[in-house]
């Protein structure tokens, strides 16, 4: 397959290729992991009321937005999100806003990719004969082998490169993913991206589908357990509790599951459809891609883990051991495939899934900060992806570094990969709705468009998902945010002070902050002496700015 | 299994399955024909 480079840009090779590539971003451990675990903790079948109603009025409606801002943006001669989002917002301030959304993917690999290393590394594992917990041991003992296992190869018991795993079989993985992910960035956006996307997206559907009919046909396979079975497991994760209805957690949980799923605010669709030609549809192309993704969640996500877990595990140890994306993907779907017949075959299936499904994810958050690079110095397709390397291989080390607890991990998670994602989908949909001008943004997302955009979301986009975001975000920061934020100052009613990878964590974000702002900058400069209608002054649907060359 | 869990579960799971199938129905029959009007110019 040929990279598709026409008058000097490249371009998706084809409508499926970005389709699949957004869906591929979107699909994420998420999907398999969290889902099920929120579902299941905010009121089962009831949670689907609120998750479909933030999908209706903030998923779908930010994705329309995103695919219309990276189109245009795309025509203009832009791929960065500073770029575009300074262009739809007309000005400094949004393009400074918008280097969040290079800030966001590129942080979020930092420690993505390392989680991503983890699932080859079971499934490595898996193929060679299991992970070394014994059949005849109790649940407790097996859920306890398997947290040590998890423990030591993610080194959450020391600080050090070397402490995660004697070995150093998680250094070892990281370096083949590491090594895949810059392969495929490297062949470029059709050649590469879209190219593996195409196979990995069937693929995984194809892995998902052998799981899903595995544990579906497994019926009770213990008679003396009754109560565990298919039926049980189905019924854990979907019996409506209409009571957690009431509850503003179930809410903010199941805005935050649509929220984060869906890659919106993450700054990758709006580079991925700057590659888009200009009469490409963009309203179909985001509603499918959004579609996918929530096929992945609710059909698998919502039958496979959960099902399996209490089929094996029993009520009581689903629900003590079910719950965050590792202790459900790493430590208790291991016991579970103990307990299955053929556990190491669907236990290397279900690792290599995930490992697929989180490949396709960390592409998309490098795709963006390459253009980034590449189009605010002006350097080569070659220098850009080793700008990116660099960056990418310290940060990665940074976090294997400070492993302890997985505090750095989670300190850059929650910082950049929830709290920023706020200001990103806050920001576009403002300069979409607001400043660009509703009427002028819908006709642009309409040029092309293969089905209408409901007149009703006139009145969605512009007051009902900043309003509904406003008030999420708001939530997020009574509920979600105390906590972390005695992490970084220190907890006056305890005297404890701020932990020592925290504070590196924070200084590990203002420094890329601050690196992304200054190249912003450099960058903005460029743009201008090149004649790039940066600040969106021109008429919002002419032709492409001239001179400007590929910057993939 | 609760007949309440199976309504849910079951109006969900047709919800995202047409959903998905109707979008990637709509995008294959435009790829389709473009790529028919394509050969034949």
């Amino acid at each position: 397959m040929a990279e598709t480079v026409v008058q000097g840009r490249s371009l998706w090779g084809s409508r499926l290729g970005v389709i699949l590539a957004v869906s591929g971003s979107a699909v994420g451990l998420g999907n398999f992991l969290r889902f099920p675990g929120n579902a299941a903790e905010n009121g089962g079948g009831a949670f689907l009321i609120p998750y479909f109603i933030a999908f209706l009025v903030l998923g779908v409606p930010i994705g329309w937005a995103e695919w219309t801002m990276g189109r245009l943006g795309g025509q203009k001669g832009l791929h960065s999100a500073p770029a575009i989002i300074g262009y739809w917002g007309r000005g400094a301030a949004a393009r400074y806003l918008g280097a969040f959304g290079v800030l966001v993917p590129l942080v979020v690999y930092f420690y993505y990719v390392l989680i991503e290393a983890w699932c080859l590394s079971y499934a490595w594992d898996y193929l060679s004969g299991g992970i070394g917990i014994a059949r005849e041991q109790t649940v407790a003992q097996q859920v306890a082998a398997s947290a040590d296992y998890f423990g030591e190869l993610s080194g959450r018991a020391a600080d050090g490169l070397f402490a995660a795993g004697g070995s150093g079989q998680s250094i070892v993985f990281w370096v083949i993913a590491f090594t895949l992910n810059l392969w495929f960035l490297y062949r470029g956006l059709s050649r590469g991206i879209e190219a593996f996307c195409r196979w990995a997206m069937p693929v995984m559907a194809v892995c998902a589908l052998i799981l899903l009919i595995r544990v579906l046909t497994l019926g009770t396979p213990d008679p003396a357990l009754p109560e565990q079975s298919v039926a049980s497991g189905l019924n854990f994760m979907w019996n409506p509790d209409f009571s957690a209805l009431g509850s503003f957690q179930t809410w903010l949980a199941a805005t935050g599951q649509i929220f984060f799923s869906l890659s919106v605010g993450f700054g990758v669709i709006i580079n991925y459809a700057s590659y888009m030609k200009k009469n490409d549809d963009v309203v179909l192309s985001s509603l499918t891609s959004s579609a996918t993704n929530e096929f992945f969640e609710v059909v698998f996500g919502g039958m496979i883990t959960l099902t399996a877990a209490v089929v094996f595990l029993g009520l009581a140890a689903t629900h003590a051991n079910v719950g965050g994306t590792f202790s459900t993907g790493f430590v208790a779907l291991p016991v579970v495939f103990v307990r299955m017949p053929y556990g190491e075959l669907f236990g290397a299936i279900w690792f290599f899934m995930l490992f697929l499904a989180a490949i396709t994810s960390s592409l998309s958050m490098l795709q963006p900060t390459k253009a980034f690079f590449r189009e605010a110095l002006d350097v080569s397709h070659g220098a850009a992806t080793a700008i990116v390397a660099a960056l990418c291989i310290a940060g990665n080390i940074f976090v294997l570094w400070f492993s302890k607890g997985l505090v750095a991990l989670d300190t850059l998670d929650f910082w950049v990969g929830t709290f920023m994602i706020f200001i990103v989908a806050g920001t576009q949909i403002i300069c979409f709705g607001w400043v660009f001008g509703i009427d002028k943004a819908l006709a642009e997302a309409g040029r092309g468009a293969q089905v209408r955009i409901p007149r009703l979301f006139r009145f969605v986009i512009k007051y009902v998902s900043p309003a509904y975001l406003l008030v999420i975000f708001l939530g997020f920061c009574w509920y979600d945010l105390p906590p972390y934020w005695r992490s970084v100052f220190g907890d006056p009613q305890t005297g404890a002070p701020a932990e020592r990878a925290v504070i590196y964590s924070w200084l590990v974000i203002l420094g890329t902050i601050a690196l992304l702002m200054a190249v912003t900058a450099i960058g903005a400069r460029r743009w201008r002496a090149q004649g790039l209608d940066i600040d969106g002054r021109g008429a919002a649907a002419d032709g492409p700015e001239p001179g400007r060359e590929d910057s993939q | 299994m609760t007949l309440l869990a199976m309504i849910f579960m079951s109006v969900a799971l047709a919800g995202v399955t047409v959903l998905t199938a109707w979008c990637y129905y709509r995008v294959l029959k435009e790829e389709s024909l473009s790529t028919r009007s394509k050969d034949q110019r």
